[in-house]
């Protein structure tokens, strides 16, 4: 599984991006190995569709972690 | 006399240019309580006192400068001030905010707002200190740009002086030249430096040095502590201070909705060369408005070896909209628009107009997309409106008037004013946003984009249009009057509760955010009947994003073949206007008005309808 990581989330993850093998689909906070629970300021994506920590995921998903910004 | 005796010093500084006269007028609690401060105070003082269809060029046109109750303060993010007057770029409601030392020197000067009307007869700077204003000949310092005028300035009145000026881009009219400070704040898009230009003023320089009326001062002082001190905790922020609102570039790009080529798609290839990372590396320096402990200003040195105060919108109009992907260049054209005193998002949006215009053979002039030679002349013919500069300078809407062949599809604004920083093409409730956003293409009243990303990327609901509206209040309404800075609040999570005990401990009110929710409502009722006032065909055709999000479909990326669908937008639109208490046409309804206690503005648009 794909994971971008994007704005001080990577900071969180330590790097911007990520591959983790998913053998078994599962809830996306067991997977990653940083906890996003109860982060109000991030945003979850799977598949370009709106995701949260429950989100089931597999191998073949790309999930993207974005901070809640405004521009400039 | 001054009734109001906390948080509002109750004065507004009128200035008469035609006789270089000044006099103080007091307003009392109730006018600060239903309309606060900044646009609240604006969009009331233009509604009430500009005669109906003025030219904006004009000397009867109002320039304002308004701050809010709690600007001034140590609190965080209260460094700022709006800028207000009837557009010249759209012929509606106009304004702006920066963050400037000039807002705190307004309010410790003793006023909340400055009116300025009339012209001066010659090039002219103002000086205020308190009770004192000068009026100076500005005729060494006209035809100057901004960073050189206000190191002038600076030498003469001290550096804890706040300055307002204009540069060429104002003094020459250019449509969409805003009001200048401390090299590279700028404020008020749609053409308030403009207004400051055709008054013959070239600078406003500002000291105050009495102290500000606070009912609850060491709840105040505790309050500052505790906030400043909230803001720092926050697990976003030491990202935010390495890259600011830069990060956002990565953000929109990754969103597919990173303007490109005049918005023609929502992702950039060289985008990894212009991103926060890219300007991370090129940081020297790191600078904000008074008061602010997330400093957004990041400079970097550019391709001439100067320094170039960056940020999202500037990169996203000036780099990737039309194609240019090295920040260092993208850097100098942000320098150039700074110091001439050129509003960044629209010089882009015309930059990008003209090369698409260019590549189709619709006029003369050869522009290359990512050329920063060619961007560059394009800069310097709209300062000083040299051939085509002229056309250029009226903005896009002007534009594509003048060259036709269909260009009017993707000139992009709304109301006559260009669009921020977010291709709309995959973002249907942003492309709502900037319809109804109340000066026109703007962002900073809602950004509703981040919020249709992480709950309904492409629905056309009624939720969303609830969502939007929540926002406008909460934006366009209560921070623009409050005049406070979002980027607390959104980017590192600073609770809005703090707002109110603000507030509180400043005025010694109990305002709440319903009484504030309510303030914005009434703002933007008044600020429609501003327009439909001066634009006798004012309605929802008003209200409409650009074509190209409508039939253009997006080629790359993961939205390829993206579009808005219309049917669904109208539906939107529809709910918005219904929801706000508007007619189909978008102009509140009489009950609204009566319910926003504004019965006398639907009694004039009744009359005059």
């Amino acid at each position: 599984m794909n994971i971008k990581c994007i704005g001080w989330i990577s900071s969180l993850a330590e790097t911007r991006e990520m591959n983790i093998p998913v053998e078994n689909p599962d809830q996306l906070k067991n997977i990653l190995p940083f906890s996003i629970e109860g982060k109000d300021s991030m945003i979850i994506i799977v598949n370009n569709q709106p995701g949260s920590p429950e989100s089931v995921v597999s191998n073949e998903d790309h999930v993207v972690l974005l901070p809640v910004i405004s521009g400039g | 006399m001054v009734i109001i005796m906390h948080g509002w010093n109750g004065k507004i500084l009128r200035i008469d240019l035609n006789k270089k006269k000044s006099t103080v007028q007091s307003y009392n609690r109730d006018f600060a309580l239903q309309f606060f401060g900044g646009r609240g105070f604006a969009i009331k003082i233009l509604w009430d006192e500009l005669p109906q269809g003025i030219d904006p060029l004009s000397p009867q046109n109002k320039l304002i400068f308004a701050t809010g109750p709690i600007t001034g303060f140590p609190l965080t993010s209260s460094g700022k001030i709006v800028v207000a007057a009837k557009s010249p770029l759209t012929g509606g409601y106009g304004d702006g905010n920066l963050g400037t030392r000039a807002a705190v020197n307004l309010r410790k000067a003793g006023y909340e707002a400055i009116i300025i009307d009339g012209k001066a007869d010659v090039p002219t700077y103002m000086y205020i200190e308190d009770d004192t204003v000068e009026f100076h000949d500005a005729n060494g310092m006209w035809g100057q740009g901004t960073f050189t005028a206000e190191d002038e300035l600076l030498s003469t009145y001290g550096k804890s002086a706040g300055v307002l000026l204009i540069g060429q881009g104002g003094e020459n009219l250019v449509k969409f030249a805003p009001v200048i400070s401390q090299k590279g704040r700028a404020g008020g898009r749609p053409g308030m430096g403009a207004v400051m230009g055709s008054k013959n003023l070239k600078a406003v320089v500002i000291k105050g040095t009495q102290d500000m009326p606070i009912a609850d001062p060491q709840g105040l002082k505790e309050l500052g502590k505790e906030g400043y001190k909230d803001v720092k905790s926050k697990e976003s922020y030491d990202f935010w201070m390495r890259v600011g609102t830069m990060q956002a570039l990565e953000w929109t790009n990754e969103n597919s909705c990173l303007p490109t080529n005049n918005f023609s798609e929502g992702i950039f290839d060289d985008a990894d060369n212009i991103d926060g990372y890219a300007m991370e590396k090129m940081k020297v320096g790191q600078k904000g408005c008074p008061n602010c402990n997330m400093q957004c200003g990041n400079i970097i040195l550019d391709v001439e070896g100067e320094e170039a105060e960056l940020d999202y919108e500037n990169v996203g109009l000036l780099g990737s909209n039309i194609g240019l992907g090295d920040l260092k260049k993208v850097g100098l054209l942000n320098r150039l628009a700074d110091d001439w005193g050129l509003d960044t998002i629209s010089a882009g949006n015309v930059i990008g107009f003209v090369m698409e215009a260019s590549e189709k053979g619709l006029i003369d002039e050869e522009y290359r997309w990512g050329s920063v030679e060619d961007a560059q002349q394009i800069l310097e013919d709209i300062t000083f409106k040299k051939g085509f500069g002229k056309v250029m300078a009226e903005g896009v809407k002007h534009l594509a008037q003048h060259i036709g062949g269909g260009s009017e599809k993707w000139a992009m604004h709304v109301k006559g004013l260009e669009c921020s920083a977010y291709d709309c093409h995959a973002a249907p409730g942003m492309a709502l946003a900037f319809a109804t956003c109340s000066i026109g293409a703007h962002h900073k009243d809602a950004w509703m984009i981040s919020w249709e990303i992480a709950n309904d990327r492409s629905g056309y609901t009624k939720e969303k249009v609830a969502q939007l509206i929540d926002f406008q209040q909460l934006r366009g309404g209560a921070f623009e009057s409050l005049v406070v800075c979002r980027l607390p609040w959104i980017e590192v999570g600073f609770s809005l509760d703090w707002y109110p005990k603000f507030l509180k401990a400043a005025t010694g009110e109990a305002i709440t955010w319903d009484h504030l929710r309510a303030l914005g409502d009434r703002i933007y009722a008044l600020n429609r009947a501003f327009w439909k006032r001066e634009i006798s065909d004012f309605g929802r055709a008003w209200d409409m994003p650009p074509e190209r999000w409508f039939t253009e479909p997006l080629t790359k990326g993961s939205f390829k073949g993206t579009k808005i669908d219309r049917k669904g937008f109208e539906q939107m639109l529809d709910w918005y206007y219904e929801i706000r208490g508007w007619d189909k046409n978008g102009i509140p309804t009489t009950e609204t008005f009566n319910k926003l206690g504004l019965t006398t503005v639907a009694q004039t648009l009744q009359k005059m309808n």
